[in-house]
């Protein structure tokens, strides 16, 4: 990390803010106090990061837990249900992911493994046309008169 | 090219496997790759997740499950930039060669295309695809395993 001084702000400010708009600098204040610059977006990523190390780090004993409640899973509650083999081997790969994301300063590899690995509602696929052309030629028949008397919806004044 | 079990390190990059101009049937099986095949591949058995790499670089991913006497392709996916250099039949073919190491018994492998999907009308006729029949834009096509 490059290091600066408290009188470089002023007479060599383009570099100092030039160097820090690529990576964190250190600027080491007239009484030795040393402060960091850097992109807001390191730091955010930082601070997600350092979440996510947390979550890893405060869940390891419940995934090895087979009784262990949702609430010791904290944001990861949903592996809660899975078998003690599965959480492991998603604490394992949570621990890749997240060794990744910190050489990288940057989340997404976790984000990207979390978000593949939260089990998902997936609705069944209703295709319109497939449901009618099921239909034979009465049922048809039958659906469009119901539909033709069908009365459009009173609006309700809100 | 080689085939490895997809890793949870790998599912950032295939996020990158399909462009935002990429019409809905490229999107499709770009999504189920990342959603739902890692989903199913941490239960096994019988369902695979594999990512095909060429000198370490990664240039795909592939989901393929038993599905019953047949082997069916979920989904298949090259990077944007390696679309153009013929790796899709190279590809096919090495899953091919896995899936006769893992069922000698099984005798064919099924997928589905949308019907406007040239490039993989194209990957298909190059290791011999038949087409088997057709639902709605999607058509199923088999080859059979030697």
């Amino acid at each position: 990390m490059e290091l600066f001084t408290a009188s470089d702000l002023s007479r060599r400010r383009r570099e100092v803010l030039d160097a820090a708009r690529h990576h964190a600098v250190l600027i080491r204040d007239t009484d030795g106090l040393m402060l960091r610059v850097a992109p807001a977006a390191t730091s955010q990523a930082e601070s997600r990061l350092r979440d996510l190390t947390q979550l890893l780090l405060s869940t390891r004993a419940a995934v090895h837990d087979a009784d262990a409640s949702p609430a010791e899973f904290a944001d990861l509650a949903w592996i809660a249900d899975w078998p003690v083999e599965r959480r492991v081997r998603f604490h394992d790969d949570f621990a890749d992911t997240l060794a990744l994301a910190l050489s990288l300063v940057n989340p997404a590899p976790v984000e990207a493994f979390l978000d593949a690995a939260r089990p998902k509602l997936t609705p069944p696929e209703f295709d319109a046309q497939a449901v009618w052309d099921d239909l034979d030629d009465k049922e048809k028949a039958l659906l469009t008169t119901r539909i033709g008397q069908m009365r459009p919806r009173r609006r309700v004044p809100v | 090219m080689n085939l490895r079990p997809a890793r949870a390190t790998d599912l950032y990059l295939f996020d990158q496997l399909s462009d935002p101009d990429d019409p809905d049937w490229v999107r499709q099986p770009a999504r189920f790759l990342v959603s739902v095949a890692w989903s199913w591949h941490l239960d096994g058995p019988g369902r695979y997740f594999m990512a095909a790499e060429i000198e370490g670089d990664l240039v795909g991913a592939i989901a393929y499950e038993r599905q019953g006497a047949v082997w069916f392709i979920n989904a298949i996916c090259l990077f944007p930039e390696h679309r153009q250099h013929h790796h899709g039949p190279t590809l096919l073919t090495l899953v091919f060669d896995e899936m006769q190491r893992l069922g000698p018994t099984i005798s064919a492998v099924h997928w589905r295309r949308h019907t406007a999907n040239e490039p993989m009308r194209a990957v298909g006729e190059a290791v011999g695809a038949t087409e088997l029949s057709t639902h709605g834009p999607y058509i199923t096509v088999a080859v059979p395993l030697a």
